[in-house]
């Protein structure tokens, strides 16, 4: 390690330290918050009476109450096996009976507004959260950016019937992630927009355990394998970094001014950018005789299956 | 003053946001006009129907059009849509069904999603999504060879090749077929088919001697199966098994189609390919590929090929098993875990190359090689998660993943060669034996095989073996922080190591056949009592790499209120090592994000994106930064008018220090490569790659009369770059270009659930470089008018 890159690393541990210390601090000081944790507030009440049925709520809701028969929730209106306090608008919104007595005092019941998203989330998660799909939403980059699941769903206002999302994908992705959009216009690029491909067919908007909240294959594989099957081998002769790096390395996955999704505009550079000889990595260099002005120009003329063959070691076939 | 094309697509973008403002003035929120259906029996049915015909005028290179957009004139079914809601929830068969499909006729892309389910009996889920990807953009296999005619060439021959050598019309087709039975009840199963169809003509290109054009019926199938089951006895907890099953098929083939392009003849009147690179000077294929007598037809002592072809069958299974959870059954505490194994066998059944014409440098006339390749891949997962809420404002977050994967690989191949120096002189054989054949009694035999030094051995039995793995642990750890229930943060800190383990053994016999058949690695070794030369290769190989990154985590919220939220995100990490010179050893990434809407009916976004990368490190210098910003602005005052516009900058530039041949002028700032490749002294400078982009767009839908709806709109990409040329032959690609897509089109509504829809689309593509007669136009234009009838209820 050099003395530059000691320095760096001293100042990077100084400054997560001074920035976990500045938290803590700020943590105890702020609001003097002792409350015990309580990951809900659980729309459940214990006392059974205080639960009025969504038909009570219809008489001051009612285009909400119609809008709910319309969605697959009123399937908890079904479903009397778990009892009162999950069925209806209640399930959602926690015990009527305060909130009707005093003549509809928005005090008095759970609203979705004005709330924590951390509450919010955990309205939904109750029912929500079993599974692969939902199981890591609290860990996920959408859920400690304060994006709460109101942030894509509407329940009584969806616009996409199907998982009453409040607008159409990619559209409703991208009014958050602005500068991804343009990828998706590039001369190469997934067909997001065109419909093919969806935002979450590669990510897993609830979040799981990879960066990025990047889906995998079922064999724990980087999730382009899913539809690039050919690439995804295994290989008598891997091309390591493929395997190890992953695709980004070479290419760009929403889209790309260069053909491929490649990462440069001439293959040959992108290859060299690896394949010069160096002292302490144990890459191959490009031999003498490709000579860069015979004709050489694109490495994947002659190295056409780069991402791994079962019969050459130089990716010729 | 004239404004060109690209500016005045900017002056439309911004005259619309000017246009755009009085609308601004009617704060009226937007009404929602929902489809309502009709009712029939049990369900409410809403169906919408759009079938039209596209007229497509296209100008300017119509295969990069079709590389790009691909759509193309003929009847379609733009949209089809059935949507069935069970009016007291319980449906006989089902309680809500939706099918979607659209593009159908023709169009690249076809899609059907089905979607159905029946409240705590099922949930079934089915796609189809079909992708038809041509492909013919002539730049990362072009071989630029020269516009001049080559000398005696054949009427007609031209070593220009106008297309891609690796064009392909590939066609995709995914199925994914799910279904969950008793969704709701405590032990639920789930039974999944995913089906991965691609097949299509492609071409591609094979290296051995020349480079030569090699068609490829492109066939991969992928059947994959699931089953699944879900556990709820235990309270606040799932436990979920999955087993999957994963078969791969790959029948893709290789053959040379000699005569696809530039059919050219031996004096025998034998077909025979010399390949798509031409560059006489230096000997490729030749130094003087074509006779002057007879006329026309190939100098036997080139470079060319008469017949190739490959097959191979691969099939590869992986059995996957998973298991899998969710607790929240300790107070405070969330858990998740998943564990996952799959061991796949991967087998290439029924190799067969054959090669037959020749090969200057080695003087191959003929060669065959067969045999087994088989692989593993052998997978082993662990993630866990916990959240443990100390306080409602405070919660401790860790993330652990384990990932070790290993790969063996083994190819155990015979390849038996023939050698001669003309294709229209069969060669000669030998006959191993206690003495040297009548042919071959000496080994300077006239008789012999015709070797040079550089031939491989006659006959090669080779066992290759390769191992790959990778053991990767990361450990995520959060501390986070609700300062108020508007302001938040959290700071954390990843760890990942990972040691990647490389080895090879490779054995090779090797049996050389006079003449020289003391060549290669027979140098020095004792001949055979027959002339020939036995000897037994072995090469070995081990590396293995350790590499430890620390990644500090912060990021800060805020939502003053309802309709703001601000996101900051920064991530910092450095490595202590890196497996490709291209991997980072140090990265920063800063995203932050706004949004704000002041009015129920229009909302600001806005987004910044900051990813800085380098191995500086010495020989290498490799840095890399992509910078973007962005910001969109939606507004829907009413339900007559909603328009939606934005602009992004996105700036990427990379730098690293690369060492190259060239006999060319080198490109300024060269200087020789510190390290030395055998046989030549390389030069080495500091490759660049830079672009600037920038893209705006707006769509607007306006209802100017109750029957009448409009829709305008553009997207305009336009891009500079620049990046190092190591040969003034390359072509520049598309580094500077502008692609403007202008649309339009309105709605007239002739009876209630009948319309009538006209639609225009423009596409304009252009690459701002110098003329290249080798390279061709790549820019087009294309006008696409749509006329279709769209009805719904």
């Amino acid at each position: 390690m050099t003395q530059s890159q000691s320095h760096r690393s001293r100042f990077l541990f100084l400054l997560l330290a001074t920035g976990v210390v500045a938290l803590l601090l700020a943590g105890s000081l702020a609001a003097g918050d002792r409350t015990p944790a309580k990951k809900s507030v659980p729309p459940q009440a214990k006392d059974l009476s205080q639960y009025i049925g969504a038909e009570t709520c219809k008489g001051c809701h009612e285009e909400n109450f119609k809008k709910l028969e319309t969605t697959p929730h009123w399937k908890t209106m079904l479903d009397t096996r778990r009892g009162k306090e999950w069925q209806g608008c209640e399930a959602c919104h926690g015990p009527g009976m305060e909130h009707m007595i005093a003549g509809g005092d928005k005090s008095k019941i759970f609203g979705f507004k004005g709330v924590t998203t951390e509450k919010i989330n955990a309205r939904c998660l109750d029912c929500h959260q079993y599974g692969e799909e939902h199981s890591n939403f609290a860990r996920s980059v959408h859920a400690r950016n304060n994006v709460s699941c109101i942030s894509c769903h509407s329940i009584h206002r969806a616009k996409e019937s199907q998982f009453l999302l409040i607008a159409k994908q990619p559209q409703l992705c991208f009014s958050c992630h602005v500068e991804s959009k343009p990828d998706f216009s590039r001369p190469f690029r997934h067909r997001v927009n065109e419909g093919l491909l969806k935002c979450t067919d590669c990510h897993n908007q609830h979040g799981g355990f990879l960066t990025k909240q990047l889906r995998g294959t079922a064999a724990q594989d980087v999730v382009c394998f899913k539809c690039h099957v050919d690439k995804a081998g295994p290989f008598t002769y891997e091309h390591h970094p493929v395997k190890t790096e992953g695709c980004m390395t070479c290419h760009l996955p929403h889209g790309s001014a260069n053909p491929r999704l490649l990462r440069r505009s001439q293959v040959n550079l992108l290859c060299l950018e690896c394949h010069t000889l160096s002292s302490d990595i144990d890459i191959p260099s490009a031999p003498s005789f490709h000579n860069q002005s015979q004709k050489y120009q694109a490495c994947t003329v002659c190295h056409i299956n780069i991402h791994g063959s079962n019969q050459s070691n130089v990716f010729f076939k | 003053m004239t404004l060109n094309r690209s500016q005045l697509y900017w002056v439309v973008l911004l005259l619309v946001i000017v246009l755009a403002l009085p609308a601004l003035a009617q704060e009226k929120k937007a009404e929602e006009k929902q489809q309502e259906g009709i009712n029939q029996g049990n369900y409410n049915i809403k169906q919408t129907f759009e079938f039209g015909y596209r007229w497509s005028d296209v100008t300017g290179n119509r295969d990069v059009f079709n590389t790009m957009v691909n759509l193309n004139p003929g009847p379609r079914v733009l949209e089809y849509s059935l949507e069935m809601r069970s009016l007291n929830h319980e449906g006989w068969l089902f309680d809500n069904f939706f099918f979607t499909n659209f593009g159908y006729g023709g169009d690249p892309n076809n899609v059907s999603r089905l979607r159905m389910y029946k409240n705590k009996w099922y949930n079934f889920s089915a796609t189809f999504r079909r992708d038809r990807n041509f492909w013919d953009y002539n730049l990362l296999a072009n071989p630029l060879n020269p516009a001049t005619p080559v000398a005696n060439a054949p009427a007609g021959f031209s070593p220009v090749l106008v297309r891609s050598p690796h064009r392909m019309e590939v066609s995709r087709r995914m199925s994914d077929v799910n279904l969950t039975l008793l969704p709701q009840s405590r032990l639920r199963f789930r039974l999944g088919y995913n089906r991965n169809v691609s097949d299509g003509p492609s071409f591609t290109s094979f290296h051995e001697g020349t480079d030569v054009l090699t068609f490829q019926p492109w066939k991969t199938t992928v059947n994959s199966y699931q089953f699944g089951v879900d556990f709820k006895f235990l309270p606040k907890t799932n436990i979920s098994y999955d087993q999957f099953f994963y078969y791969y098929k790959g029948d893709t083939s290789w053959r040379n189609r000699i005569t696809d392009v530039n059919t050219t003849f031996l004096s025998t009147g034998a077909p025979v390919d010399l390949g798509l690179i031409f560059n006489t000077a230096a000997s490729q294929p030749c130094g003087v590929p074509f006779n002057v007598s007879p006329a026309g037809t190939v100098n036997p002592t080139c470079n060319g090929y008469l017949t190739y072809r490959r097959e191979g069958r691969v099939r590869t299974d992986y059995p996957i098993e998973q298991i899998s959870f969710q607790s929240n059954y300790f107070q405070n505490v969330d858990l998740s875990g998943r564990f996952s194994y799959s061991s796949s066998d991967n087998d290439v059944r029924g190799y067969d190359e054959f090669f037959q014409g020749l090969v200057t440098r080695t003087r191959q006339r003929q060669f065959g090689i067969t045999g087994p390749s088989t692989s593993k891949r052998v997978v082993a997962t662990a993630d866990a998660g916990v959240t443990i809420h100390v306080t409602n404002k405070f919660r401790i977050q860790d993330s652990f993943r384990f990932n070790n994967f290993r790969i063996p690989g083994l190819f155990a191949f015979d390849e038996v060669s023939l050698f001669g120096t003309s294709m229209i002189v069969a060669p000669n054989t030998f006959t191993p034996g206690p003495a040297p054949p009548a042919s071959c009694l000496t080994i300077t035999s006239a008789g012999c095989p015709q070797h040079s030094t550089s031939s491989p051995a006659d006959v090669i039995s080779a066992v290759a073996s390769r191992f790959l793995g990778q053991n990767t642990k990361v450990n995520t750890f959060d501390l986070e922080y609700d300062f108020t229930r508007h302001f938040g943060g959290r700071i954390g800190y990843r760890y990942r190591t990972r040691r990647i383990t490389e080895r090879l053994l490779d054995t090779e016999d090797l049996l050389f056949f006079p003449t020289l058949p003391n060549r290669g690695a027979c140098a020095g070794v004792a001949l055979r009592p027959d002339g020939s030369c036995f000897v037994t290769v072995e090469e070995e190989h081990a590396a293995s790499i350790r590499i430890d990154e620390h990644s500090g985590l912060f990021g800060l919220w805020a939502r003053p209120n309802d309709q703001f939220r601000f996101s900051f995100d920064m991530e910092l990490m450095s490595a202590d090592n890196s497996f490709t010179r291209i991997s980072p050893r140090q990265r920063q990434q800063y995203k932050s994000r706004v949004n704000w809407k002041p009015l129920e009916w229009m909302s600001f976004g806005f987004a910044l994106n900051l990813l800085e990368s380098r191995n500086n490190v010495t020989e290498i210098f490799h840095k890399q930064h992509t910078r973007a910003v962005g910001f969109s602005w939606m507004l829907e005052p009413n339900s007559r008018f909603a328009l939606d516009l934005g602009y992004d900058y996105h700036h990427v530039f990379s730098q690293t220090n690369i060492c190259y041949s060239l006999s060319g002028t080198p490109p300024p700032g060269t200087s020789p490569c510190p390290i030395i490749i055998s046989g030549t002294s390389p030069l080495q400078g500091i490759s660049i790659y830079r672009t600037r982009s920038h893209f705006g767009y707006f769509d607007m839908r306006w209802q100017p009369w109750q029957r009448v709806t409009t829709r305008l709109g553009l997207a305009l990409t336009r891009a500079t770059g620049l990046t190092t040329f190591l040969s003034p032959d390359v072509p520049p690609g598309p580094l500077d270009y502008g692609y403007y897509k202008p649309y339009g089109g309105f709605e007239i509504a002739i009876a209630k659930g009948f319309s009538w829809k006209a639609d225009w689309a423009f596409y304009d593509y252009g690459e701002n470089a110098v003329f290249d007669p080798r390279v061709g136009v790549r820019g087009f234009r294309g006008n696409q008018v749509t006329i279709a009838i769209r009805n719904s209820f």
